[in-house]
């Protein structure tokens, strides 16, 4: 008897599975209207920029609900959007391997990664820019409020272990490095704009995301880290920019370009999109999207 | 002068008995305590049927989609791994007469069982997600499990099996009937309780294993899923975002919490069901 | 009883093809990792797998797995160190001064303590040591091996309690009337007795919660700081199970790097199958 129960569960998941893939049929077979259902649309890449996104991304599902309401030539299936972490890095990836209709990046793309991808978009939706930060109790912040290039590479090199080895005024205490992972934008922008050849320190903290890199510097007097400007504008206060080079990071420095550690904040997608994927980016685009970008810290492309 | 020497010894394994035991109950309690208290103001109906909301997200509103997702990957891991099991312990205890089989059998079941969730998340990833293009679901993520809870479904499956055999084989055979007969007549009415113990205990484990969903199923952001070809989040995956990404150390210990008590009710269920099922055939 | 008799002939096949193909699985999960590493293996730069230093972006990339595979044996055997001897005097505790229902209930609730799930213990574990440890002076993050250490071997206590409390079970049974009659203590039925008796299994028990604690990933992730140095009691680590599943998100399938993960999954199941074959050799030399 139990044998025919789970038998009959068995058979019934092998019809779950079936149903899952002829859903989408059914759907179109219902439909009169010429565009095709979108299904579930996957945005990976960077967590930060996920962040920003999510807001206008719910609102957006609460305010429609079903796509036919955005538009009256879409069908009416309701609006799933997933939103995946995992870096810029697996952001660019999920677009090379389709598993993602868009990824969020905060770095430009590799000329490597460009030969692999094959028709693709990006719209760049705003800049970000790297601040070195601190820690308010930092006694850096009396003494010597910016840092050199010559500086910031022996810093995150590894070579400066102790903050007396910066600037003898201040305590002997070990440096505390917090960096972005390997898959992160912020770790390939600081690596190509400040350290060039020279290779960061294995000895830091790898932040999986620039909200834990800033956490971390808030709770730790002795740290210090590539921090992005939009997230440090999210903790005023509670975390210190430096300015780099005599350059601090204001939004005019970076959008002219004399500050140097600046990043474009794109979104990259495949070069066909489905109408309600474009509905979806031009919703990032609109002026509703770059308040919202403006309003978490970052700086708008317009 | 040995006697001292013996004295010492128990009075030295006293003490460490006792104090590790306190120490180990304490624990416990404090385990529980904690978890409960941290997350007391956030821990309520809202944060049950919620989505995450806030900025960050998460750090606001509840965990629904992610209660949701975790119940989608458990169950698909049961079904998948109940029916393995079944067969598996239904094979092995009434059908092979080859011994080398057998234990050759056991031998691979414990190998399973001794492959880290890690690794079974590696293989789900690239045989699942990627070659059978299943891709990231409720489906990749919960055969994952399945397989990880498979070989410790499968030993209890044979204990339950073997103990009946003990005392209601000989018998049955004598009077005639055929194995599969036995199974559905015999063993099944006596066993069930057990088995459903079983299931609800290995539920148990699928539900709170994260490895094998970071890279199989579990996203950051979904809806409660549909179908079974879709990313959903996972309860204790969710868990891990709020606290390593800093995103609310209250929330996380919330959703510690729903995730014990989801585990105390399995934990229950499994031992109201092992209970009566002992009783049953054990007089 | 005709229709049995079908029945029977296809549940035979069925379950027969069903168990086979769970040999299948087990094959082929091994045969894919072994697969996937075979790519890096080839590699010219599969010598640096045995150095110190993982750079797997740079030019030239080095894939040197030595840090964690160090960190991963630190944190695991130093975990299991201490957690032995407090399993081995909680477990004696508990069948030498309860019986019956409260000693049920007693284990019953020690195997939940081994239900709870890993990341439980990552959270209890990031709240309970990191946090404070960063405030000390001791160290410059809270996160190290140290943290690791302590929050394994936290998890790993209940499975060594049910294991050793099992074992001493058995050894009551056998001795119990006997001893009872000498007029002997509990206590020296245990120290003398079910200590002496049980050596093997103790050993076995160990090497399974050691097996679990290799294996281990997230509680482990969450307080060990991830970086990928030579482990030092207050420093940072990374084990092989955390790099894998950090790191494999953002490799690209086909890569170098993806496959040096390979390899290193590939390390660690090697690692953990030799043990889970010693602790088959203990048992079956304990049968005897």
């Amino acid at each position: 008897m139990l044998l025919k129960k789970i038998i009959s569960l068995f058979l019934a998941t092998i019809f779950m599975l079936g149903a899952a893939g002829c859903a989408g049929d059914n759907k179109r077979e219902n439909n009169d209207n010429a565009i095709d259902p979108v299904g579930q649309i996957i945005i990976t890449g960077s967590p930060t920029l996920g962040q920003v996104l999510t807001q206008l991304i719910l609102e957006f599902t609460d305010e429609y609900g079903t796509w036919n309401r955005v538009d009256p030539l879409f069908p009416n299936e309701p609006i799933d959007i997933v939103i995946n972490g995992g870096g810029s890095t697996a952001g660019v990836l999920a677009i090379i391997d389709k598993t993602a209709s868009f990824g969020l990046i905060s770095r430009n793309v590799s000329e490597d990664e460009k030969t692999k991808l094959d028709r693709f978009g990006q719209s760049q939706l705003g800049v970000d820019a790297l601040t070195i930060s601190v820690n308010p109790h930092n006694p850096i912040l009396e003494i010597q409020q910016d840092l050199s290039q010559d500086e910031l590479i022996k810093l995150f090199s590894g070579e400066f272990t102790h903050w007396d080895d910066l600037n003898p005024a201040l305590p002997h205490e070990e440096i505390v490095l917090v960096t972005r992972d390997i898959g992160g934008g912020a770790h390939e922008v600081f690596q190509q704009t400040i350290m060039s050849e020279i290779e960061v320190s294995l000895n830091t903290i790898q932040a999986p995301s620039m909200g834990a890199l800033v956490t971390k510097i808030i709770d730790n007097e002795r740290a210090i880290g590539y921090a992005s400007f939009g997230v440090v504008n999210q903790h005023e206060g509670a975390i210190i920019p430096l300015s780099v080079q005599g350059v601090t990071p204001t939004k005019e420095h970076i959008l002219s370009g004399d500050y140097a550690i600046s990043r474009p904040i794109l979104i990259l997608y495949n070069g066909l999109l489905k109408p309600q994927e474009q509905a979806l980016l031009d919703l990032f685009l609109s002026d509703q999207g770059m308040r919202i970008i403006e309003a978490r810290g970052f700086i708008p492309i317009r | 002068m040995r006697r001292r020497k013996t004295f010492a010894v128990h009075a030295f394994i006293r003490v460490l008995s006792i104090t590790a035991f306190i120490a180990v109950l304490s624990f416990i309690f404090t385990l529980f305590a904690l978890v409960f208290v941290k997350s007391r103001g956030h821990l309520n109906i809202h944060f049950l049927t919620d989505s995450p909301k806030g900025f960050p997200l998460g750090s606001e509103g509840g965990i629904f989609p992610a209660i949701m997702g975790s119940i989608g990957f458990t169950w698909v891991a049961c079904v998948f791994s109940t029916f393995l099991s079944f067969m598996t312990a239904v094979y092995l205890q009434f059908y092979c007469s080859n011994g080398k089989y057998k234990q050759l059998m056991r031998v691979v079941i414990g190998m399973l069982a001794g492959i880290p969730s890690i690794i079974l998340g590696l293989f789900g990833y690239s045989f699942l997600v990627v070659r059978l293009g299943f891709g990231i679901s409720i489906l990749s993520g919960g055969l994952v499990l399945g397989l990880m809870v498979f070989p410790y479904m499968t030993i209890r499956f044979e204990r339950i099996f073997t103990a009946i055999a003990d005392r209601y084989e000989a018998g049955s055979y004598a009077m005639g009937v055929n194995t599969v007969y036995y199974i559905l007549h015999v063993v099944l009415p006596l066993a069930w309780r057990d088995m459903v113990s079983t299931m609800s205990f290995v539920s148990g484990m699928a539900m709170g294993a994260s490895a094998p969903l970071l890279l199989t199923g579990a996203v950051f952001y979904a809806k409660a899923p549909k179908s079974l070809l879709s990313p959903a989040m996972a309860l204790p995956l969710h868990l891990y975002h709020l606290l390593s990404e800093s995103i609310s150390l209250e929330n996380a210990f919330a959703s510690a919490a729903v995730l014990l008590l989801i585990l105390i009710l399995l934990n229950v269920l499994t031992w109201l069901f092992g209970y009566y099922g002992d009783e049953k055939w054990m007089s | 009883m005709k229709k049995y008799d079908d029945l029977n002939k296809f549940v035979k096949h069925l379950s027969r093809f069903v168990s086979f193909f769970v040999f299948l699985i087990l094959s082929f999960i091994v045969l894919y990792v072994l697969i996937e590493s075979v790519p890096f293996i080839r590699s010219e730069f599969s010598r640096s797998f045995v150095s110190l230093s993982w750079r797997p972006l740079s030019t030239p990339p080095s894939f040197g797995i030595l840090p964690m595979l160090l960190g991963t044996l630190y944190v695991a055997i130093f975990a299991s160190l201490i957690a032995f001897p407090v399993a081995v005097g909680c477990a004696g505790a508990i069948s030498s001064c309860f019986t019956g229902k409260t000693k049920h209930m007693l284990l019953g609730l020690i195997d939940m303590l081994a239900g709870i799930p890993s990341v439980v213990y990552g959270l209890l574990g990031f709240y309970i040591l990191v946090k404070p440890l960063e405030k000390t002076a001791l160290m410059a993050t809270g996160e190290s091996i140290l943290a690791a250490i302590i929050t394994l071997a936290l998890m790993i206590v209940p499975y060594m309690v049910s294991a050793f409390a099992k074992a001493f079970e058995r050894t009551n049974e056998n001795y119990q009337m006997s001893a009872k009659a000498l007029g002997v203590s509990q206590w020296y039925s245990l120290t003398h007795l079910s200590l002496a008796h049980c050596k093997l299994d103790l050993l076995s028990g160990f090497l399974v919660a050691l097996s679990k604690a290799l294996g281990e990933t997230m509680a482990v992730m969450m307080v060990i700081g991830n970086s990928p140095l030579l482990p030092k009691l207050l420093g940072k680590g990374i084990t092989i199970s955390s790099l894998i599943a950090l790191e494999m998100g953002s490799a690209k399938l086909g890569s170098l790097h993806y496959h040096a993960l390979y390899t290193a999954g590939m390390l660690l199941l090697v690692l953990l199958l030799s043990i889970n074959g010693l602790v088959r050799l203990i048992e079956r030399r304990a049968k005897k």
